[in-house]
């Protein structure tokens, strides 16, 4: 059995949940259980709840990494013996893999971070930093990792959804997106001044995630607008990614999808784990990338989307270094992971 | 022997260029030397750098100095304004001729061109050198003097030197 152990909440987001489930389809699992601190309250995972174990009762939460390890080691010894373990969490680390180490057939976690200490068999990170060599990190992952783990770095082993359902393209000139559980209307001042500046068949979707605790909000802000479409969690948002001309976002996981279907893309660093240098980013393609403090500047951001409509051709040839290739990363994983 | 050689820039050095801007090499005799914004340098990139011919001088294949060139008209005059930004945060007098002779290279090749550069009259080692790549100083009674000050916005602090190619 394959057990995974992620961060799913209001405040983790969706990232470490796309990742894993990128995971399921490269390695086509069938039988798996992710366990969760508690059961999302929304519809989007209907298809998954069968699949999702919570950790923690109603009125318990996550309070440290022993307590987390114990009760998943319950969890290991009642249902599922000597499972494969993997584990996409900011919470847990080294502490936790130990606790449950002998438990295990074997453990994987995948990470964002190198300075993180481990105690695992595979070590996965899918940055674009580690597109080039440096040895000074290499010999840091080492050090902080158990003696015999295998490494498996950079975007060979990229975890992103891949799936796109050409049928189910939406056509638009703007796409925002804030991640699974962002506040979109970090976007408000931006998107109504482009729709004041672009009027006639102009069109502007709005992606709103699964998390997003202010739907709501975002559906009466922008309801007078006819050419505002709002997307409420899209299971998938690459037919809609695929169908624009220009797509803002938080730099999280969409940055691969973005970079995959090579879209012209402005990015916004809107939380520490979206860390990566400018260098790094254009690694994938993406030669725009702001801080979330820029969002402040709402004329010059407006300015710049502007000019990015205009200057798409120009945008998507910088993009042709973007190298992302599903059959390869799928070969890749299917090599290293045989279960 | 060193080999310099030269390299045209494009799109996928927009955040370099940037970097290189704002060493303090550049800005320490720049008419702002304030850090420019990556929100203000991708609005310039699309609607100045498309107008500027610039190219990479590299040193054994790596950059040391982007030479840039703004060509624009007044009346039927054809001008080329032109400026070195330096990759590296400390450089030499003998890259800097070097690329100052380069550079020259390029212009020299434009026919018809009036080639203007302003140089911070605190920069001595220029201010010392213009001479020698056939630059005069453009002077108050010159056709071009207002012209030029004001379209290329030069400060007071700012000598402008041209020459005929």
């Amino acid at each position: 059995m394959i057990l995974f152990r992620i961060d799913l909440s209001i405040k983790d987001g969706l990232g470490h949940y796309n990742r894993i489930k990128s995971l399921v389809k490269y390695l086509d699992l069938k039988r798996y259980q992710i366990i969760i601190d508690k059961l999302p309250n929304t519809s989007f995972f209907k298809n998954e709840k069968e699949n999702f174990i919570s950790l923690y009762e109603k009125n318990s939460h996550f309070t440290d990494e022993k307590k987390d390890a114990s009760l998943f080691l319950k969890i290991i010894k009642n249902k599922y013996k000597n499972p494969l373990v993997i584990k996409d969490s900011y919470r847990l680390g080294y502490s936790w893999e130990k606790l449950i180490y002998n438990f295990c057939k074997k453990t994987i976690s995948i990470e964002d971070f190198t300075e993180k200490k481990h105690f695992v068999d595979c070590y996965i990170n899918h940055s674009p930093a580690f597109l080039v060599k440096n040895d000074e990190i290499n010999k840091k992952l080492k050090k902080n990792n158990k003696k015999n783990c295998k490494f498996l770095l950079g975007p060979d082993y990229a975890l992103f959804n891949s799936l796109i359902n050409r049928k189910e393209k939406i056509i638009s000139d703007l796409v925002f997106y804030n991640g699974g559980s962002g506040n979109l209307l970090v976007y408000e001042k931006i998107i109504k001044k482009i729709i004041k500046i672009k009027k006639g068949n102009f069109k502007i979707i709005i992606i709103v995630g699964p998390f997003a605790k202010n739907y709501k909000a975002v559906c009466f802000k922008f309801k007078k607008y006819k050419n505002i479409k709002i997307l409420y969690q899209p299971k998938n948002i690459l037919s809609t990614l695929i169908g624009t001309k220009v797509f803002i976002s938080s730099a999280g996981v969409s940055t691969f999808e973005s970079s995959f279907l090579k879209i012209p893309t402005l990015l916004f660093k809107m939380n520490d784990n979206q860390n990566l240098s400018d260098f790094d980013y254009e690694k994938l393609g993406h030669y725009f990338s702001l801080e979330k403090k820029d969002l402040n500047y709402s004329d010059k951001i407006v300015n710049l989307i502007i000019l990015m409509l205009k200057n798409r051709i120009q945008i998507k040839k910088m993009m042709s270094k973007s190298t992302l290739n599903i059959k390869s990363i799928k070969k890749n994983y299917q090599k290293f992971m045989k279960f | 022997m060193k080999k310099f050689s030269i390299l045209q820039i494009n799109d996928k050095i927009i955040n370099k260029y940037l970097f290189y801007k704002n060493l303090y090499i550049n800005r320490r005799y720049s008419s702002s030397k304030k850090i420019i914004k990556k929100i203000d340098h991708y609005q310039w990139w699309f609607l100045k750098q498309k107008l500027r011919k610039s190219f990479f001088i590299l040193k054994q294949d790596k950059p040391i100095f982007i030479s840039t060139s703004d060509h624009f008209k007044y009346k039927s005059y054809k001008f080329i304004y032109s400026g070195l930004i330096s990759c590296l945060p400390e450089t030499n007098l003998f890259d800097l001729l070097k690329a100052i002779k380069i550079q020259n290279e390029y212009l020299n090749k434009q026919k018809k061109n009036y080639c203007f550069i302003s140089i911070d009259r605190n920069n001595k080692v220029l201010m010392h050198h213009w001479k020698y790549f056939g630059y005069s100083p453009l002077n108050k009674k010159n056709i071009f003097y207002k012209y030029v000050k004001n379209a290329l916005n030069i400060g007071n602090n700012y000598n402008v030197f041209y020459k005929k190619v």
